[in-house]
């Protein structure tokens, strides 16, 4: 009993801390609706933003990870992540911080920094979707809240970016789940590289929603597409291998990837038919790099060329500086429809 | 050489403690110096002078600039040291009286293609200061006039506006020269620049951003038939409310903005400004139409050689380089089936993709694969050089190839060209950074250089020349000649704000200009490439400034500073040596220039012969000293006693000549040259005239390009007639031999092989079996593989001069001891190797075919060379002359050769100018061709033909002002060349 108003006492108090009079009643109420775990992280966190906001070299307060959108447990940390003002003496940094018993990871990043990962090139998908999914505490300039807000918009452009990202990373566990099931006969490591591919493949189904791809992705695109990975990750993971039940999750990981595949690589196709002509895989895959920040797109190419979306050519190359004989290099052109004689 | 270190036997001499008036130098033994002691007067001009190879530069040089430069090295702390090569100690027994020493040498200093006249003469930084300071900017889009500010003055224009006042900072973009918008989209985005206006549409570049027709094709084109369209373009780089508490955050924005927009940004005022305070604002502070502000702009911002601001198209280089017909098809007369094509452009396999490509491209345009290129319509060469534009072709396979592709066949495809393709590769290796890649070296062999597409040759992205003085960007200066820039810069009269800044600059770099007219180089320009420049004009860059410098208490050492300079010109290098001596520093001038001889406080004859028979003092002192030494050659020549004698009679030549019609390469003002054959003909006129750009770029290519190599390019004319009267063409200049020890004089004429082959047939060789690869010093066997045939073992240490000392296994002879058993009448292959020309000569008399060949090197004044001598130790004299030597001892009466020489006579003394006169006269009573280029006015007088350029160097230069015999160009009153040569010839 005397725990029980010890903590009911201290539960007023830090109430008392976040706000005073009735606001302070109120929130008293709330945090004892609160599921104990969550409460105890709320009430920490709120403790803590209010010993922040007297700084001044802090501008922005925002809460990402498990407490700003999920489910958060015993083990877990607070992340947070606080804009500070732009000056040479102030530089980006992370400072773990300890609040009422809780590890707090903090990161601190200049606001000039913080607009440009927000606005800028899709590259840190998973800083992108921390902030996609994050919760503004507080700001003392309104511009900061206008930026989160723009974090949760992902355009047409960036989410091919990020299915073409997806689908590259998927392919080769996609290929080497086959390679193992036919040379091998390999079940249990068939299965293994088909649970790699689940993770492109669910970001793929996610991304694909026009959604953003959490951390934890597979239980998102379970809810979005139960069959499908049904099929190719829990039945794999709960129900016996065998040779059909696994080929089975191979052919219908084909036929996803394969009705998926003019949107997933669309940026490689339209590449490819505004330059018209065929192109090495060193010069596609500089391209890509460079431009898109996406590695790895030969594998795609074959992919494509695999299925007939494009084509498969050759051009002459020398291997090294002294070489005098040439030899041929992979090359890929777009595919026009045939000409009917 | 190898340097030893002996042990001083007696104590140095020295002077009281009183100001030292001489520099003291005792028993000097470098190279051929015989152990001598000299006095060089401190504070005032020295000469030294002698033959070619007495000892002139081992004195002024290896001896005193290397002692003062190791001396000066040598107080350095070791730290230091090891950043800088370290100097051996030159052998000497001492030097007094050293002041810190500068060199002033003749060579090129650089081919590195970001040096210029500008940054040789630092006046590049200063005209890149000056532009920053008092240079106007203008609006990219309209010209208008457009402010400079610094971020701190935008920020507070900013925050003068109503608190709460909502502003965009946004940065104009441009589209990317050769480059799709896409790209340009992407390096935005990159930039962290999600929206972006274009024609004043607002969009976001993570939606796809679908250009309007107009932009669309704002990408440059390697054609020049296209231009970029203007599609105005911002990025939005961040959004504000104006307050004092985001003040850091706003500045912060400004120096992102002006990142983004490259020096350019816009402020956008949104809510919270009356309509009043936002005009007020526009007007303070931006453009008058589309609001644009330049910030923070330094010097740095006109600088090619920073990242930031070099053209991005030639990274700075102000040229790009683009295929050439001629080099990817050197033989015009095969098909493209018969390998008309460089192999690794194009070679048709019908089972290849290009072979596909080609024969499809053939049935699309119908053209034959086997017929002659040239005989192909032009429109299908075009075609397969440069692509058939947005048009496709169908893929088909060729009837050889073994395997089909029926998924290719029937669908169409683009075609971009061979030519197109290379040209492709090459920008996507320079864009990685792969200058060295395995693509690069052949690249060159089909390429050649143009100016830069986009920035035009100003190297420098196209916002740096909307700075204008005058009306004229900083490209526009350095184009200008430095007589044109200085009157210029005479005429700008700094106002305004940094007014007081840009008076300073202005001064300066007027009077660094000043120092260049006055050496003679008023036909230079600040962009001109420092490569293309000759030693002699790098040489003079330097000297003036040195002077503009200022040091006092000095000791410079130049080597022939004359070189190159025509006589009109030499009075004012003349003067300004002097002015270096008379503003405190000591001069020491290696030359063998007359009028520079008599300038002179003080004179030092090296001799009296070269080689082994030179390295002494013949005679110290004045000038009236010098002519009354009866010993002196030097002495001779000036006094008259010796000279070289004017013919009597001029050859008439065979009757044929080459005519260069419409010659236009650099400053030629497309002038036809007739070159009479079988004369010995001189090329003259003032520095600059464009007598290297005729000879060299023009003539010179042509013939080569026609008798050798297709590939060669020569520079701009119309054609060059005659040429099937000329067999051979030759050019025979002063570049070294060889690079290394392993080259020497007879090796390179070639006589070397037969010694080899003696050799094998000595008893003792036949009986071991020895080859003829036995006795070279660059094949295992013979050689000493202690030294591997050096003959010397050099130790590389860390904080110490490399050390070179001789070979302790063979003591220097380069062979083993099998080897040196061998003997050819009593001498070992060592010992030939060391052996002088004039007991060459002798020693191989019962080898007519060696000795012949000998007999010209002795013939030439070459004697005291030895036969082994290593190329690294022969003066560019020397080896021109065993160029020569090389030529008389194959001369071939039937094949008449055109040979090329430009200014031979530098580093030649009056007797040895004698001597080279005596063998190119006997090339061309061989029925040759000479054809000099040169200031020397003694040789121009021996010729039979002169062709004089003129009549001044640079843009007032490249006419052909007279031609006839010497006397012929001494009547005519416009040339320079015939003012000074009247005086000669009467004298």
């Amino acid at each position: 009993m005397s725990s029980i108003v010890f903590r009911l006492v201290t539960i007023r108090r830090h109430a008392g801390r976040v706000t005073s009079g009735r606001a302070a009643d109120i929130v008293w109420v709330a945090y004892l609706l609160m599921d104990a775990v969550q409460q105890r992280f709320t009430v920490a966190l709120d403790a803590l933003v209010e010993q922040i906001k007297k700084d001044r070299s802090i501008l922005a307060a925002i809460l990402c990870g498990s407490l700003s959108h999920d489910v958060v447990w015993e083990k877990s940390d607070i992340d947070l992540m606080l804009v500070t003002i732009d000056d040479k003496k102030v530089e980006s940094s992370d400072l773990p911080l300890y609040a009422d018993g809780l590890n707090v990871h903090t990161n601190l990043i200049p606001r000039a920094e913080f607009r440009k990962v927000i606005e800028g090139s899709f590259d840190n998908s998973f800083v992108r979707a921390l902030l996609a999914k994050a919760r503004l505490l507080y700001t003392q300039d309104e511009t900061i809240a206008e930026l989160c807000r723009q974090a949760q918009k992902i355009g047409a452009h960036d989410t091919k970016l990020q299915l073409l990202r997806a689908a590259t990373h998927a392919l080769p566990s996609i290929y080497k789940a086959h390679k193992w099931l036919i040379t091998r006969g390999d079940l249990d490591y068939t299965a293994l590289w088909i649970l790699y591919a689940a993770t492109g493949l669910a970001e793929i189904e996610v991304v694909s929603h026009r959604l953003v791809a959490d951390r934890e992705v597979i239980p998102q695109a379970l809810k979005l597409n139960p069959e499908f990975f049904k099929q190719i990750y829990t039945d794999l993971l709960n129900a016996k291998k065998t040779r059909k039940t696994v080929q089975e999750a191979l052919d219908v990981i084909d036929r996803y990837m394969a009705d998926r595949a003019a949107v997933l690589f669309a940026l490689i196709i339209e590449h490819l038919r505004d330059v018209g002509e065929a192109r090495s895989s060193r010069e596609i895959d500089d391209y890509f790099r460079r431009h898109m920040n996406v590695s790895h797109v030969t594998t795609a190419c074959e992919y494509l060329a695999d299925q007939q979306m494009i084509g498969k050519a050759s051009l002459p190359v020398r291997l090294t500086k002294k070489s005098t004989a040439e030899v041929q290099e992979l090359a890929f052109f777009y595919l026009s429809d045939p000409i009917r004689r | 050489m190898t340097s030893s270190v002996r042990k001083r036997n007696a104590t140095p001499k020295q002077t009281s403690r009183s100001a030292r008036t001489t520099i003291a130098v005792q028993g000097a033994r470098v190279h051929n110096l015989k152990n001598i002691s000299v006095e060089i007067p401190r504070d005032r001009l020295t000469v030294v002078t002698g033959l070619s190879g007495s000892g002139k530069s081992s004195l002024a040089f290896d001896t005193i600039y290397a002692e003062g430069q190791r001396r000066y090295l040598e107080s350095l702390s070791s730290f230091a040291k090891r950043f800088i090569a370290q100097v051996s100690k030159p052998d000497v027994d001492y030097v007094f009286g050293l002041s810190p020493v500068i060199s002033i040498e003749q060579k090129t200093l650089t081919n590195n293609p970001r040096s210029t006249v500008g940054t040789m003469t630092d006046i590049a930084s200063y005209l890149n200061l000056l532009y920053a300071t008092i240079g106007q900017p203008h609006c990219p889009r309209t010209g208008e006039p457009t402010p400079s500010r610094s971020s701190s003055q935008i920020l507070e224009s900013i925050l003068s506006l109503p608190e709460g006042t909502e502003i965009e900072l946004r940065a104009p973009v441009f589209p990317i020269y050769g480059e799709d918008l896409d790209v340009l989209f992407a390096e935005v985005r990159k930039k962290g620049c999600r929206r972006m206006f274009i024609d004043g549409r607002a969009v976001d570049l993570s939606d796809r951003v679908e250009p309007e027709p107009s932009e669309h094709d704002a990408r440059g084109s390697d054609t020049e038939d296209t231009a970029p369209v203007n599609a105005q373009m911002e990025a939005v780089v961040d959004r504000f409310i104006v307050g004092r508490k985001h003040e850091k955050a706003i500045k912060a924005g400004i120096a992102a903005t002006l990142l983004v927009g490259d020096g350019l940004m816009q402020v956008h005022v949104g809510k919270g400004a009356s309509k009043a305070d936002a005009q007020r604002f526009y007007k303070e502070s931006s453009s008058a139409t589309h609001h644009l502000t330049y910030g923070d702009i330094g010097p740095e911002f006109f600088m090619f050689n920073n990242p930031e601001s070099a053209c991005r198209t030639c990274g700075g280089l102000g040229v790009d380089k683009l295929t050439h017909p001629e080099l990817l098809v050197p033989d015009p007369q095969r098909s493209i089936l018969g390998g008309c094509f460089v192999r690794e452009a194009f070679k048709y396999n019908p089972d290849t993709w290009d072979g596909r490509m080609m024969f499809s491209l053939a049935n699309a345009l119908k053209f034959p694969l086997d017929s002659a290129w040239k005989d192909l319509p032009d429109q299908a060469r075009d075609a397969i050089l440069y692509g058939i534009g947005t048009n496709k072709i169908v893929i088909m396979t060729p009837p050889d190839a073994k395997v089909r592709r029926a998924d290719q066949e029937g669908r169409e495809i683009g075609f971009q060209g061979i030519a197109r393709r290379i040209e492709r590769w090459y920008r996507h290796y320079r864009q990685r950074g792969e200058a060295n890649s395995r693509m690069e070296a052949w690249l060159d062999k089909v390429m050649v250089e143009r100016t830069c597409p986009d920035c035009k040759g100003a190297r420098v992205r196209a916002t740096r020349l909307l700075f204008t003085i005058h009306s004229r960007s900083i490209y526009d200066l350095g184009q200008l000649h430095f007589d044109e820039l200085h009157e210029f810069l005479g005429d700008v009269k700094p106002t305004g704000r940094g007014a007081d800044a840009g008076r300073q600059v202005l001064k300066e770099i007027r009077g660094r200009l000043e120092l260049l007219l006055g050496i003679g180089l008023d036909y230079l320009s600040f962009n001109r490439r420092s490569g293309t420049l000759s030693g002699g004009e790098s040489q003079r860059i330097r000297l003036s400034t040195q002077i503009g410098s200022g040091l006092m208490g000095m000791l410079y050492v130049l080597d022939e500073p004359s070189i190159g300079l025509h006589p009109k010109d030499n009075v004012k290098m003349i003067a300004t040596i002097e002015r270096l001596r008379d503003i405190g520093n000591t001069v020491l001038v290696v030359e063998h220039d007359e009028d520079t001889i008599r300038a002179a406080d003080h004179i030092v004859e090296m001799g009296p012969g070269p080689g082994v028979h030179g390295g002494r003092v013949v005679v110290q002192g004045r000038i009236d000293e010098v002519v009354r030494c009866k010993a002196s050659p030097t002495g001779q020549y000036l006094s008259g006693k010796r000279r070289i004698p004017t013919p009597r009679q001029r050859r008439a030549g065979n009757g044929k000549a080459l005519v260069v019609r419409g010659a236009r390469e650099n400053n030629l003002k497309s002038i036809d040259v007739t070159l009479p054959l079988g004369l010995l003909v001189a090329i003259t006129g003032a520095s600059g005239s464009g007598k290297s750009t005729l000879v060299s770029e023009i003539l010179y290519k042509a013939l080569w390009k026609q008798l050798v190599d297709t590939r060669t390019l020569p520079g701009a004319h119309d054609g060059v007639d005659g040429i099937e009267h000329v067999q051979k063409v030759v050019n025979i200049d002063q570049a070294p031999i060889g690079r290394n020890s392993r080259s020497n004089p007879a090796t390179y004429i070639g006589f070397y092989d037969t010694i080899r082959d003696l050799f094998t047939e000595a008893p003792l060789s036949v009986e071991r079996d020895y080859k003829p690869g036995r006795f070279s010093f660059n094949v295992k066997g013979g050689r000493c593989e202690e030294c591997q045939g050096e003959g010397v073992i050099t130790t590389q240490l860390y904080f110490m001069p490399d050390v070179e000392v001789t070979c302790a296994t063979c003591k220097g002879a380069r062979f083993n001891s099998e080897t040196l058993e061998v003997t050819l009448r009593g001498k070992t292959i060592d010992d030939v190797l060391n052996m002088s020309v004039e007991e060459g000569v002798t020693f191989f008399a019962p080898e007519p075919a060696i000795s012949r060949k000998i007999q010209v090197l002795a013939d030439l004044g070459l004697g005291y060379l030895t036969l082994g001598q290593s190329a690294t130790t022969l003066s560019g004299g020397e080896a021109q002359r065993i160029k020569i030597a090389t030529e008389l001892s194959t001369l071939q009466r039937s094949k008449h050769t055109v040979y090329i020489l430009d200014e031979p006579t530098t580093g030649l003394h009056l007797a040895d100018v004698e001597r080279l006169l005596e063998s190119l006269n006997r090339l061309v009573d061989a029925g040759h061709t000479v054809l000099l280029i040169e200031h020397h006015l003694d040789v121009i007088k021996t010729a039979d033909h002169v062709i004089d350029l003129g009549p001044e160097g640079g843009h007032a230069g490249g006419e052909v002002v007279a031609t006839g015999t010497p006397e012929a160009i001494a009547r005519c009153k416009a040339s320079h060349t015939g003012r000074f040569l009247k005086a000669h010839l009467a004298g």
